[in-house]
């Protein structure tokens, strides 16, 4: 089985690249299914995500609450996470999607 | 507790925002509900359903969660109606049942504002305001035009002098008018005529001010069972027992006489009583029965008894003795001398004679 990178890449859809940690983006069941092997996308294999649906600040803002979620996995009574108020409607919408 | 899910964090911020929120693109109605929920105003939702049709097809639980909100008895009128036959005209069904509300409403309060008026129309009815002029009243001519009576002035139809000339008949004319004068004077104060003032409004019914005679009372030293003076037994004419107490004011020459004679009683009793507390330090006991009443009609008694009130409590109602006898007091002090000594009973056949001890 060939060694699992650390990080993998989120491109948005205007082609920003976002390069995270592939624990972090794994909190997404989606992302996790989308880069296991025993699933054969191609993704599994080039490490590489593409989503055409988010544009980059959306996804920018996705990455940011992967690392925020992750890091606080064992806090307790922590603040929310700030984001821009525009993005509050397509960020229901993306969490719903990537189920997280 | 780990980090709050991002779908929750979004949602919150939706709800935060939702005034601003007017469309909310291809997202479907199932993520976006818990956000809708919280929509208060039925336009805003359907503000959002134009730009977002598709939210208006799933939408029906919204427009029926309003219509229980606004529209009383709206279970029946739903029954009544039924479910729209397209599913995204549910506002339309809401938007009905809002119009036939309202004009149920408007419908009531004109009916209630008629009758409300129909009311008031009555009380203006009834209530007495001042006139300028109604009737074309004949002028009351002035009695006296210059110091010399007028002919044409009817008073009551009365006097009517012929046009004087002579001097004997201006001094006649004269006589004639002050008789006139007192014979009116006279007239009202024979009548117990009362006239009252018209209250300001909303002061009837409630009381401004102690009744005068109350005050009156209150000011007056309260004195024992009051000895009927000459004047009292006499009853005013209609004023029963208990005396009623009304604003109004005698002024009839009899009832000028009686309240000088009262006034005149109320000065004794009150000499009276003062020379009494000024020697009760000397009286041991109150068997110097003050102001025992002496014998009265059974009428009058009944009317002293319900003056009660008035007597000071320390000079009491006979405390000491029975209530039923009357034993004439065997303690001669400077008090009782001044008293009336009660009557001794005639000898009567049926009671042997009394004899005394000792």
């Amino acid at each position: 089985m060939a060694e699992q990178a650390d990080y993998v890449t989120l491109v948005s859809s205007d082609g920003y690249s976002y390069v995270v940690q592939r624990s972090a983006a794994c909190i997404s069941p989606a992302i996790r299914r989308m880069l296991d092997p025993a699933n054969g996308f191609l993704e599994s294999k080039t490490g590489v995500i593409r989503f055409d649906n988010f544009h980059a600040i959306l996804l920018e803002t996705i990455v940011k609450y992967m690392y925020y979620n992750e890091k606080n996995k064992d806090a307790r009574d922590i603040a929310d996470m700030d984001f821009p108020d525009s993005l509050c409607l397509e960020l229901v919408w993306a969490a719903d999607y990537l189920d997280i | 507790m780990p980090a709050p899910s991002l779908r929750s964090l979004a949602i919150r911020s939706c709800i935060r925002h939702l005034p601003d929120i007017t469309s909310v693109g291809e997202i479907p109605y199932s993520v976006l509900r818990p956000v809708l929920r919280r929509i208060e105003n039925p336009s805003h939702l359907r503000t959002i359903e134009v730009s977002s049709p598709h939210v208006a097809d799933a939408d029906e639980e919204l427009w029926k969660a309003f219509i229980a909100r606004d529209i009383p008895g709206w279970e029946k009128k739903l029954a009544e109606l039924g479910t729209p036959r397209n599913a995204r005209s549910w506002w339309k069904v809401y938007r009905r049942l809002v119009r036939e509300e309202k004009e149920a409403r408007e419908k009531q309060e004109e009916r209630l504002r008629e009758a409300m008026s129909g009311l008031t129309k009555q009380r203006e009815d009834a209530n007495v305001s001042f006139v300028g002029k109604v009737v074309p009243m004949k002028e009351k001519g002035r009695a006296f035009v210059d110091g010399v009576r007028n002919p044409k002035a009817n008073g009551w139809g009365g006097v009517v002098k012929p046009s004087v000339k002579r001097g004997r008949d201006v001094v006649a004319a004269l006589r004639n008018q002050s008789r006139q004068a007192v014979r009116e004077r006279e007239y009202n104060l024979g009548q117990k005529r009362t006239f009252t003032t018209v209250p300001p409004p909303g002061t009837k019914g409630k009381v401004q001010a102690a009744p005068e005679w109350m005050v009156q009372e209150l000011k007056k030293p309260a004195l024992a069972k009051p000895v009927p003076a000459a004047g009292e037994g006499v009853r005013r004419e209609k004023i029963a027992v208990p005396r009623v107490f009304t604003a109004s004011k005698g002024h009839s020459r009899v009832d000028a006489a009686l309240s000088k004679a009262e006034g005149q009683s109320n000065a004794e009793k009150e000499a009276r009583l003062r020379a009494l507390t000024q020697a009760k330090s000397r009286v041991p006991v109150l068997a110097a029965a003050p102001l025992s009443p002496p014998i009265m009609s059974g009428q009058d008694r009944k009317a002293e008894e319900l003056n009660e009130p008035e007597q000071l409590p320390g000079v009491g109602r006979l405390g000491i003795e029975p209530t039923g006898e009357r034993r004439p007091s065997h303690a001669p002090t400077t008090a009782t001398q001044a008293m009336r000594k009660r009557a001794a009973p005639a000898a009567s056949p049926f009671m042997p004679a009394k004899r005394k001890r000792g």
